[in-house]
């Protein structure tokens, strides 16, 4: 009790003093957690995102496990699957028989990586990567998968990680969106799983916030060119005129809403040239092409978009986001995840070792993964030279680089199944928790109150994986 | 120690606080928003057994340090408070890592409070209202009614004065806006600034709530709190048909219905007595939740998780309070455990519903709806079958005992499938009526020994497939099933004759299963909700075989179908009779086995012989004969020679059933054409509802009741449990939260924001009232009018709160920025709707018809390709001709690609429930009044409009600047834009063809009497006025 008291006599003295000094102390420590960002010294400063929408297979590209082979057609043993929920496509299954990777696998580089022949070019930069072979969620279906990747919930409704990083890091006041997306289609996989706007959606952050679609159409961003018949000089003086008049409703009104539009009319007409110009890859050298491979001629291909994404990132659009479908093999994987490997490898590797020519890697995060793996069994008939696998929750690989990121580190271990993490499990949320950390955030500390509760991309979890950062 | 007299913060700070420090104002949103979390309401995340959101806790509870949290006038004693100041990590509260210290000013209140007496009060919003005494004001000339009273009281108080009443030009389209979502017409202007009555602007007010827009301008922020679309959201966003619920919302703000009535029906219109169709239908409000068509789900997931989105959202829209915080554990902050939210959950848990839906369509229980004319054309049509089956019971009365003594049987006649499954030929299974048929299996079909020659085994992945047309059976075609079946085991649910279509298309077809034993017959427009379903009476025996006849005359009901097992009748126990449309399915094949379509059993088996088809109903005897196919002859009872004699040898008999089907085809045809709407529907027996631990489906804990939160206003003993019962409970005028949130979100409409600002939140973490009295008067008066909306409406618009200009100067703006003490009247940008119906009536292309199905107006192309193909969605369609110039509530909403140029001005992708829009001011939206489609060529219309109307270009400005802002325009504003019109005319002189194309925007063909390029160049000039803050915003 004496204890407790000679305590609060303490507080008592420091309380009495810092309220002396006309509460500048206080204040001091009061500074809100929003515009304290960063909350430290950032890692990376843009992100690039080469989301792999369907559920690309480890089995077959990153995680090499001989035993599958062995036991190439054999019963999955209940003492692996340890009565873990599988989705209704194959849960009527009569057998769930092992399939081993119908692909050779060797090491690469000097950190040793395994890969599978379906990889040439990401092989090539192996020691630029680092692979987490135990990424693993909860969700074992496309919709809310994808959902809690991309917004740390199963259930629609919250920001996207790029609106998260526009909220807090976003400066607002660039010729380009701050937060920008790509999307296209593979031809691994006709009626690939759809996508969804809310994956780049703002949820209950400002809309500002919200990913803008860069597009192969006429319009890379809707409705930016004139309506035809209306030339840049036409447009010139509408706005010359509308500027003239709403500045003189402003001094009637003094409403400050009257000059935003203003400048952001003018921030649009700036869209006007810049946009096109991004666009426009006339420009590139023959070899960047060469690079990025014959498909980044054609605008809307995966391998167009991820030249375009280096183009934006050069003109200070800091977080892109590509999605590329097709990545869901439930059947006929061989000959399907050869076609989507032959649309991604080339250009995923290009952009890597573009940005690292260009002295742009050291201070850019670029992520590639999907939503989630896929079984060590074949979903439908195990056959020679043709198997399909479904959608695997408990493990799957991704990989990362650029700043702060280790390079040829490969992270976390499955099982000889490829079924379970023996160790070094990464939940979403510690990606997600990991991601922040990059951009100097603390994942704790960045939230947005709504409807009376504050929320953060990590839910309420999530931890950062300082074993994979430099 | 510790006393008062230390406590001494800065003057300035001292300055600000208000002279009463009141717990529920001051203070709680300070220990909520920081303390609560750990020390609040939450028996499960409560540290050191200290709660803060209780007196008790806060001031009675002895700490383990001996001192009490608060301890009244003495801040030195209230060890609470020292933690707070604290700096000492160790010691220091909210600990350093939650992230929550206190400002300077915040700590400062908490002491002047605890000198002024630390006394706790219960939470505003949940003490009921009492009509407050009307505030006496000093400027009292200034009070239009009671509403500015209490607002001019707090601007007395606060040293402000109100705003000059806005000019009548504003004010008119103020009020357009605010009623009718329109702006005025040229005629409208013109009646009101020429009308100086006193009462001008009242008949103006009377005018637009008269006016049918009225009811579209109410529904559209209605549709954001119902999560309103036209397709099911998630993974491949189908299409569903929910819009006649739209329309009902309309109607019912158009009528005047009390807002009692209103959220009555929309929770519980289906458990009325009698309960007419648009009384159902109101129900649809329930049924706007996202549904998930993804292949492969796990169905009690989503089932659980539309459940969850019905409780939220009511709790949301009705109460104001965030129960979704309480599904996982008790709520953090307001005192809601996680018991009271399964029990309101289990009031929304007792519908017919799968989780797992349809790629496109609705799903679960369903209301078809008929309009009068419809049903007059259906009862006509009931009226000829009853006449035509009242002859055929005549007939059947007067059939004598000797007309049926020598019957004539023929077990040939409409067999159509006659399968032995003697030989199994490569797989393949004969046909006996028809030489080359054979049908395929799949699997392997073992032959056993069965009660005629061979049988065969089937299971869920052994099967036959009879690709048949005859045997598409729609609910009009009568029709016969015969055959011996096996199973081995007890309570087996096979699928024994399988016709039902997929998951993707909700199942519609028929099916032979045993259900846990139980022989059941199945037709379904849609599982598991619109269908008949029959079992019999008991479960087939183990180990033996049986034979099983089911016999359909095409009736669409459960009465029509009678189940013979070893050639006697059996009872039929109904455990659905309600098919309201047809069960074709685009032509699956019957399946003999195969798995369960919608069961995730899949390990059963059972053996069959001897099956048998036929196209007509058979009768009893008929049945028994293929149960007993010995020559021995057997004396059948009397009336089932009866039944036999009148179904096939009575010619006067067959051509009035035949007469009866023609008919029932007719009415079928009729019914299978008309929309169905989702609606709510509760089983016979409720769900039992459990406390899901974590909020996770597969983890229930203790079962739970349907109740409301006790800390609201108990649920009343004797009330029913069930929907009918939460409405009582919500509507009855002690329950302290309905009319305040209704109320308050009025006001929202009208001004821009709430009394309450969260207008979602009335719980400890909302904001406080801004004008709390006045809240509860409009509460009080709102429940004596009997919830009248448009006199509400009326009451606040007639206030000079309402008509106060919106002009102020920048010092007076920058001393309330929020308008939070309403010193000046509302400005709001508007709505992505309002601006694109704006401009459309300003050209006059605007389309006035008032409800129907939704339209796709101009979209950039592709959006929807890009996306997604799985369904019928895939592609964007656009619409033409006048379903263009709809208004944009009636734009087709995809959740997963809405309407680009809405979201730009943001609206919301109506995923969940959305009590507030914000008003954001981005480039993005320049882009869209600049070159969308729809506004270029309503710019075009506009200006094509205007010089037809005038003919001095000066005149042809004023007016469509009239038409697009309701003002007149200033000189500087009219001489520039006249500059800017003779600029672009002079170039569009040069390059014609430029003017040609700025022409040939849009569908609207262009009147070639006009001068192209003088109409382009007006065109410019109309574009411009579009993006002028005159049009966008609401002054």
């Amino acid at each position: 009790m004496s204890q407790e008291l000679s305590h609060l006599s303490r507080r008592e003295f420091l309380f009495n003093s810092s309220l002396a000094l006309g509460g500048l102390a206080f204040s001091s420590l009061l500074k809100s957690s929003d515009s304290s960002l960063p909350h430290f010294a950032p890692k990376v400063k843009r992100m690039i995102y080469l989301f792999q929408s369907g559920g690309p297979s480890q089995h077959d590209l990153f995680d090499y496990k001989p035993l599958l082979n062995k036991l190439n057609g054999e019963e999955l043993p209940d003492s692996v699957r340890q009565g873990q929920r599988i989705t209704g496509m194959t849960s009527g299954q009569k057998s769930f028989p092992l399939a081993g990777a119908q692909f050779n696998f060797k090491q690469y580089g000097q950190s040793g990586a395994w890969l599978s022949e379906l990889l040439p070019f990401t092989s090539e930069i192996a020691d630029e990567l680092c692979f987490i072979k135990s990424m693993h969620t909860e969700a074992i279906n496309h919709d809310p998968a994808l959902t809690v990747l991309q917004t740390g919930s199963q259930q629609p409704g919250r920001p996207s990680i790029g609106s998260w990083l526009s909220y807090g890091l976003g400066s607002g006041d660039k010729d380009l969106p701050e937060f920008s997306v790509l999307l296209s289609n593979g031809t691994g996989k006709l009626n690939a799983q759809p996508l969804y706007n809310r994956l780049w959606g703002s949820g209950f952050l400002p809309s500002v916030h919200q990913g803008v679609q860069f597009r192969s159409a006429r319009d890379p961003v809707l409705y930016l060119s004139n309506a035809p018949g209306i030339d840049a000089e036409t447009r010139r003086s509408m706005l010359d005129a509308y500027r003239k008049i709403q500045e003189m409703h402003f001094e009637d009104e003094q409403d400050q809403e009257i000059q935003t539009r203003i400048s952001q009319y003018e921030m649009a007409y700036r869209m006007q040239t810049s946009v096109p110009e991004v666009m426009d890859v006339t420009g590139e050298q023959e070899h960047i092409y060469e690079m990025y491979g014959p498909e980044s001629k054609r605008p809307g291909t995966y391998a167009a978009n991820c030249l375009l994404a280096r183009r934006l990132l050069e003109r200070g659009v800091n977080f892109i986001q590509l999605y590329h479908r097709g990545w869901d093999q439930h059947f006929n994987l061989p000959r399907n995840l050869t076609n989507q490997c032959r649309d991604t490898d080339q250009a995923s590797a290009a952009l890597v070792k573009d940005l690292k020519q260009r002295g742009l890697l050291d201070d850019t995060l670029v992520i590639w993964g999907g939503e989630f793996g896929r079984t060590n069994y074949s979903q439908g008939v195990l056959e020679q030279g043709n198997y399909g696998r479904d959608h695997h929750p408990r493990c799957f690989t991704i990989w990362m680089a650029g700043g702060g990121i280790k390079k040829g580190l490969t992270y976390g271990v499955t099982d000889d199944f490829g079924y379970n993490i023996l160790q070094n499990p990464v939940h979403v949320h510690d990606f997600q928790a990991t991601l922040m950390y990059l951009f100097g955030i603390d994942h704790e500390r960045f939230t947005f109150k709504h409807q009376g509760r504050y929320y953060r991309l990590t839910d309420v979890h999530g931890s950062v994986l300082h074993d994979i950062l430099t | 120690m510790g006393c008062g007299s230390v406590f001494s913060p800065d003057e300035t700070l001292v300055a600000s606080m208000p002279t009463s420090v009141d717990f529920n104002f001051h203070i709680k949103p300070i220990l909520s928003d920081r303390c609560f979390p750990c020390h609040g309401p939450d028996k499960n995340a409560l540290k050191a057994e200290l709660r803060l959101d209780t007196d008790e806790g806060a001031l009675r509870q002895i700490l383990t340090s001996g001192s009490h949290a608060f301890v009244s006038r003495n801040i030195g004693k209230s060890e609470a408070f020292q933690r707070i100041i604290s700096v000492d990590p160790e010691y220091q509260m909210p600990p350093p890592e939650f992230q929550r210290r206190l400002s300077e000013y915040e700590i400062a209140l908490i002491g002047k409070w605890i000198e002024q007496g630390a006394e706790y009060k219960p939470h505003w919003a949940f003490i009921p209202p009492q009509k407050p005494i009307v505030p006496s004001v000093h400027n009292a000339s200034w009070c239009s009614n009671v509403i500015d009273h209490f607002i001019l009281k707090k601007l007395e108080e606060n040293s402000f004065t109100p705003n000059a009443i806005a000019k009548k030009e504003i004010l008119l389209r103020r009020a357009s806006l605010d009623l009718t979502g329109l702006p005025p017409g040229i005629e409208e202007i013109d009646d009101f600034l020429k009308d100086n009555s006193p009462d001008a602007f009242e008949k103006v007010i009377d005018r637009l709530l008269d006016s049918p827009h009225f009811g579209e301008r109410m529904a559209r922020p209605w549709l954001d709190l119902a999560r309103y679309a036209d397709s099911n959201g998630y993974s491949q966003d189908g299409l569903r048909i929910m819009w006649p619920w739209r329309d009902w919302v309309i109607k019912a703000f158009n009528e005047n219905m009390p807002y009692d009535q209103f959220i009555s029906l929309q929770v519980a219109g289906d458990k009325l007595p009698g309960a007419t169709q648009e009384q159902i239908l109101a129900t649809g409000f329930l049924r706007n939740y996202r549904q998930n068509g993804e292949g492969g789900i796990v169905d009690e997931e989503y089932r659980i998780e539309y459940a969850a989105d019905r409780t939220e959202t009511s709790a949301t829209v009705f109460l104001g309070l965030t129960m979704q915080c309480a599904r996982c554990h008790d709520h953090k902050y307001d005192p809601i455990s996680q018991e009271d939210y399964y029990q309101f959950f289990s009031f929304f848990n007792n519908i017919n519903e799968r989780g797992i839906t349809a790629n496109d369509g609705n799903s679960g229980p369903e209301i078809v709806i008929k309009t009068e004319e419809i049903q007059h054309k259906i009862d006509f049509i009931d009226r000829q079958i009853r006449a035509q089956e009242k002859r055929a019971g005549e007939i059947a009365s007067r059939t004598q005992a000797d007309d049926y003594q020598k019957l004539k049987i023929d077990l040939n006649k409409d067999l159509v499938v006659d399968i032995s499954f003697d030989l199994n030929n490569g797989g393949y299974f004969q046909n006996a009526m028809k030489s080359n048929e054979k049908f395929k299996s799949s699997g392997t079909i073992d032959q056993i020994e069965g009660p005629l020659s061979n049988a065969i085994k089937f299971t869920a992945y052994d099967w036959i497939n009879i690709n048949k047309k005859e045997i598409q059976f729609d609910r009009a075609d009568p029709f016969s099933f015969s055959f011996f079946l096996k199973a081995d085991y007890d309570n087996a649910s096979i699928s024994v004759l399988n016709h039902l279509g997929s998951q993707a298309i909700n199942y519609p077809g028929y099916e032979i299963a045993t259900v846990d034993g139980y022989p059941t017959l199945t037709l379904a427009h849609s599982l598991p909700a619109v269908l008949i379903q029959v079992q019999g009476s008991r479960k087939i025996s183990v180990g033996k075989w049986e034979h099983i006849t089911f016999t359909y005359d095409g009736s669409s009901t459960a009465s029509g179908i009678n189940l013979y097992i070893d050639g006697r009748k059996d009872e039929l126990n109904i455990v659905f009779d309600k098919l309201t449309q047809g069960i074709s399915n685009g032509g699956r094949a019957l399946t003999v086995g195969g798995r369960i379509p919608y069961s995730e059993s899949n390990k059963e088996f059972g053996f069959i012989d001897d099956l048998k088809i036929y196209t007509r109903q058979l009768s009893g005897i008929e049945a028994y004969k293929l149960f007993n196919q010995s020559n021995v002859s057997f004396e059948f009872e009397q009336d089932l020679k009866k039944q036999h004699y009148l179904l096939n040898n009575q010619s006067d008999y067959a051509k009035i059933s035949k007469e009866i089907k023609h008919l029932r085809k007719q009415r079928f045809e009729i019914e299978d054409s008309l929309v169905s709407v989702m609606v709510m529907e509760d089983l016979p027996q409720p769900r039992a509802t459990f406390i899901l631990n974590r909020g996770v489906y597969d983890a229930p804990g203790q079962p739970v009741f349907p109740s409301t939160p006790e800390a609201v206003f108990p649920f009343q003993d004797g009330a029913r449990s069930d929907r009918s019962g939460l409405t009582d409970w919500l509507v009855d005028e002690r329950n302290p939260l309905t009319a305040r949130v209704a109320v308050n979100r009025f006001w929202q409409l009208i001004f821009g924001q709430g009394l309450v600002k969260t207008s979602e939140d009335f719980g400890n973490q909302g904001a406080l009232p801004s004008h709390p009295q006045l809240l509860d008067w409009l509460a009080m008066s709102f429940m004596e009018s009997e919830w009248n909306i448009k006199e509400l409406l009326k009451t606040i618009l007639l206030s000079a709160t309402y008509q106060q200009s919106s002009t102020v100067d920048i010092e007076k703006r920058a001393k309330d920025p929020d308008n939070f003490l309403l010193a000046r009247g509302p400005a709001i940008r508007l709505s992505a709707e309002q601006i694109r119906d704006c401009a459309l009536a300003a050209s006059g292309l605007l389309n006035r018809q008032i409800g129907g199905p939704s339209v796709k107006p101009y979209q950039p192309a592709g959006l929807w390709e890009e996306k997604g193909e799985f369904s019928i969605l895939k592609n964007y369609v656009q619409d033409t001709g006048s379903s263009l110039y709809r208004r944009s509530l009636y734009t087709f909403w995809r959740r997963t690609s809405p309407p680009p140029s809405l979201v730009t001005f943001d609206a919301p992708t109506r995923d969940v429930c959305t009590p507030t829009r914000q008003a954001t001011n981005t480039p993005l939206q320049a882009l869209v009044l600049q070159n969308d489609p729809q506004f270029v060529e309503a710019s075009r219309i506009l200006a094509e409009r205007v010089v037809r109307l005038e003919k001095e270009s000066q005149r042809q400005i004023v007016l469509a600047y009239q038409l697009l802002t309701g003002l007149y325009p200033k000189l500087e504003v009219l001489i520039l834009l006249e500059d800017l019109k003779q600029k672009e005319m002079a170039k569009f002189d040069q390059d014609n063809e430029k003017a040609k194309q700025l022409m040939s925007v849009g569908e609207y063909s262009f009147d070639p009497s006009l001068n192209t390029s003088e109409i382009a160049a007006m065109t410019v000039v109309c574009s411009t006025i579009m993006s002028f803050d005159e049009t966008l915003v609401k002054r």
